[in-house]
């Protein structure tokens, strides 16, 4: 692409960046609590929470790693997306309903307070605010990274501006994201996430039918220029076989309600009964975004088979070198403000979530109150998480940043599906079998983190998130099962009933 | 024998499952290969069909039971559950319905090349991509008609109004 194109793209992506920094600005003017900043009072529209909740879903991995993961292995990593439609029904069934109740009864603004409610238990609220504290600091790491190396790559190849470092990448867009998450709470981002929401939509249906026109066939062209190079490649398992594609789809399907930045906008709708519109628009979106994932992976896999397009660096550069080969610059532009706003939806719920744990649920969990001038300790706290998170993925090995964004995800899902999704369905699970679950998901997740480190993966390359899953869901039942349950409070117990 | 017991059980036979196949270890290079052209960015399946012959019938099992917990566990957000289950169980069946046919049509796939295409992908990915994808919506449709009536009725909402505003003994019994 020309460098003019290249301008384009850091045109539309300023322009983006300024969108939000108004959004967080108007924000400012209607953040005048605590509960405002972490819960937006409770007075989500159905639009606003539904487009909140698929675009924090459906992070930067969906549009760097995504389209790079179909480009390495073919079909393998779409049961990451196909299992979506059940991610979010599970997700809404379990949690829709007592997620929103147990917020408006206990006025509860996080995760680890409804947890504290349901459990009677300030160790369970304790152990589930480290969990999404260690997280947390994971994988907004791994956002940051990307969304700097991203920007240091594009600035890199703009009109005369030469090479820039990676540390002004990192604090040119943390200062965008703090800014709005500093000044606008949670507020801010639910709708910078609508705002988010919507470029992903139109970038993933522009690409996709750009990537239908590049190659002469469409796609079925494309599949079979695939399958005459490796049917396996387009088979439903693709390259990595039928065990860790299933495993991919357990720890995706379940995880997402086990994600907090995802759960807590749960708790944010104004009606409760607004969940039965949200689902589906949710589900919708994310469907939607998903096709860049798809078309882009394909398209070049296809380009380099057919010997039109060299082989890749990298993977994961799939989606950059389509955008500047094949793509209009205004649609590239498009489709990089998509990206940055796929890793802002996301990294900017878990600023919110990770804030909250810091003055909210932890010194509740020790002292028994939160900390005093809670909205100002929210607002330090949150520029404090970015800039540690920003040292933490500028002086980490880059291999080690990528491992921890699985294991993000993995944690939370080991550690919070359990306790949360089941636990509030179910009135029989103990608050020891809730702690039990926290404490496994984390020592399994470690340790498989440990090995992967060391090179060393399960057979089939089965995801270890997933088996930390199935541990943690078997380990609380089995504890539910031999322990006795306290008596439950009595709006507890009423909730429950419903 | 209640809801919770039987996914618990189905919890069991999942890592029975898991356990078989990662104490039988991986005997080859199942989860691919390099591409022999571009073999730094792109891989290749493996040893072919034969990867999957000693574990189909297990992941099969395991692909089954996930869609088994996965519909059992929706039930538990349904009001008087076992009344309203049998949407749910033909949904699910419709579910492992598509699932067992991608798996067969997968058994046929990689022996019929070039094989035919089905909205542009062959049959097994079809189904994973369309029906896999598309079979839940079953589940959002009961959720969005039915909310009302088996999620939360309107007099389950106003109870809750009226124990919010007559103010519950909110005392928890923290440890």
């Amino acid at each position: 692409m020309e460098d003019s194109g290249n301008l384009v793209i850091l045109v539309c992506i300023g322009l983006y960046m300024g969108s939000c920094i108004v959004i967080g600005l108007w924000a400012m003017r209607r953040t005048k609590s605590s509960s405002d900043f972490f819960m937006a009072g409770r007075d989500l529209g159905i639009l606003v929470t539904s487009m909140a909740v698929f675009s924090s879903t459906l992070s930067g991995f969906g549009f760097v790693g995504g389209p790079g993961l179909v480009y390495r292995m073919g079909m393998s990593s779409l049961w990451m997306v196909v299992c979506s439609s059940m991610g979010f029904c599970f997700s809404f069934y379990l949690l829709g309903k007592r997620l929103r109740l147990f917020a408006e009864a206990r006025n509860s603004i996080s995760l680890p307070d409804v947890v504290a409610a349901r459990y009677g238990s300030e160790l369970s609220r304790f152990l589930t605010s480290v969990a999404i504290l260690l997280g947390v600091m994971a994988y907004l790491a791994a956002q940051i990274k990307a969304m700097a190396t991203v920007l240091q790559d594009l600035v890199a190849r703009g009109a005369g501006m030469g090479g820039v470092s990676l540390e002004l990448c990192v604090a040119i867009s943390c200062a965008v994201l703090v800014f709005y998450c500093v000044t606008g709470g949670i507020i801010a981002s639910v709708y910078t996430d609508l705002f988010q929401g919507m470029i992903m939509i139109v970038a993933a249906l522009l690409v996709f039918f750009t990537a239908a026109n590049t190659i002469q066939g469409g796609f079925p062209e494309m599949s079979r220029t695939i399958m005459a190079d490796d049917p396996e490649a387009l088979g439903p398992w693709g390259t990595l076989g039928m065990f860790g594609c299933l495993s991919w789809y357990f720890l995706f399907a379940l995880g997402g309600s086990g994600q907090p930045h995802i759960i807590t906008k749960m708790m944010m709708n104004r009606s409760v009964r607004d969940a039965r519109f949200i689902l589906p628009v949710a589900v919708l979106g994310y469907g939607l975004s998903a096709l860049l994932w798809i078309s882009i992976g394909l398209v070049m896999r296809t380009l380099v088979l057919q010997g039109k397009h060299p082989e890749l660096a990298t993977a994961d550069a799939a989606a950059s070198q389509f955008l500047q080969a094949y793509a209009h610059p205004v649609l590239a532009g498009i489709v990089f403000a998509g990206l940055f706003a796929a890793i802002m939806s996301t990294a900017d719920g878990f600023l919110n979530v990770g804030s909250a744990a810091i003055v909210h649920d932890i010194p509740r969990s020790i002292r028994g109150t939160s900390l005093r001038h809670e909205l100002l300790w929210a607002r330090i706290a949150t520029v404090g998480l970015a800039v540690a998170a920003s040292i933490f993925s500028l002086y980490s090995p880059l291999q080690l940043v990528a491992l921890l964004g699985a294991f993000g995800w993995g944690t939370f899902a080991a550690a919070m599906v359990p306790v949360v999704a089941i636990g509030f369905n179910w009135k029989r699970a103990t608050a020891v079998a809730a702690n039990v679950a926290i404490i496994s998901s984390l020592v399994i997740n470690f340790a498989i983190l440990i090995l992967k480190t060391q090179g060393i993966y399960l057979p089939y390359r089965i995801s270890g998130g997933a088996v930390a899953l199935l541990a943690s869901l078997v380990l609380f039942f089995a504890v539910s099962y031999c322990t006795s349950p306290k008596q439950l409070a009595p709006d507890v117990e009423a909730i429950m009933d419903l | 024998m209640k809801l919770p017991f039987i996914l618990f059980l189905i919890l069991l036979a999942m890592s029975a499952v898991v356990g078989l196949v990662l104490i039988g270890g991986e005997p080859g290079d199942h989860h691919g290969v390099s591409h022999p052209l571009f073999e730094d960015t792109m891989q290749q399946g493996g040893s072919g069909p034969e990867r999957h012959a000693d574990l189909r019938w297990l992941g099969w099992a395991f692909g089954t039971l996930q869609i088994a917990f996965f519909v059992g566990c929706l039930l538990l957000g349904v009001q008087q559950a076992g009344e309203r289950k049998w949407p749910y169980v033909f949904g699910g069946l419709l579910y492992v319905l598509t699932f067992s046919l991608l798996a067969l049509a997968d058994h046929w796939y990689v022996r019929q090349q070039p094989a035919p295409l089905i909205l542009a992908f062959p049959l097994p990915t079809a189904l994973m991509l369309y029906g896999l994808w598309g079979v839940p919506a079953v589940f959002i449709l009961l959720y969005m008609m039915k909310f009302d009536r088996w999620i939360l009725t309107p007099e389950d909402l106003r109870q809750f109004k009226a124990m919010l505003q007559t103010g519950p003994d909110q005392e928890t019994n923290s440890e």
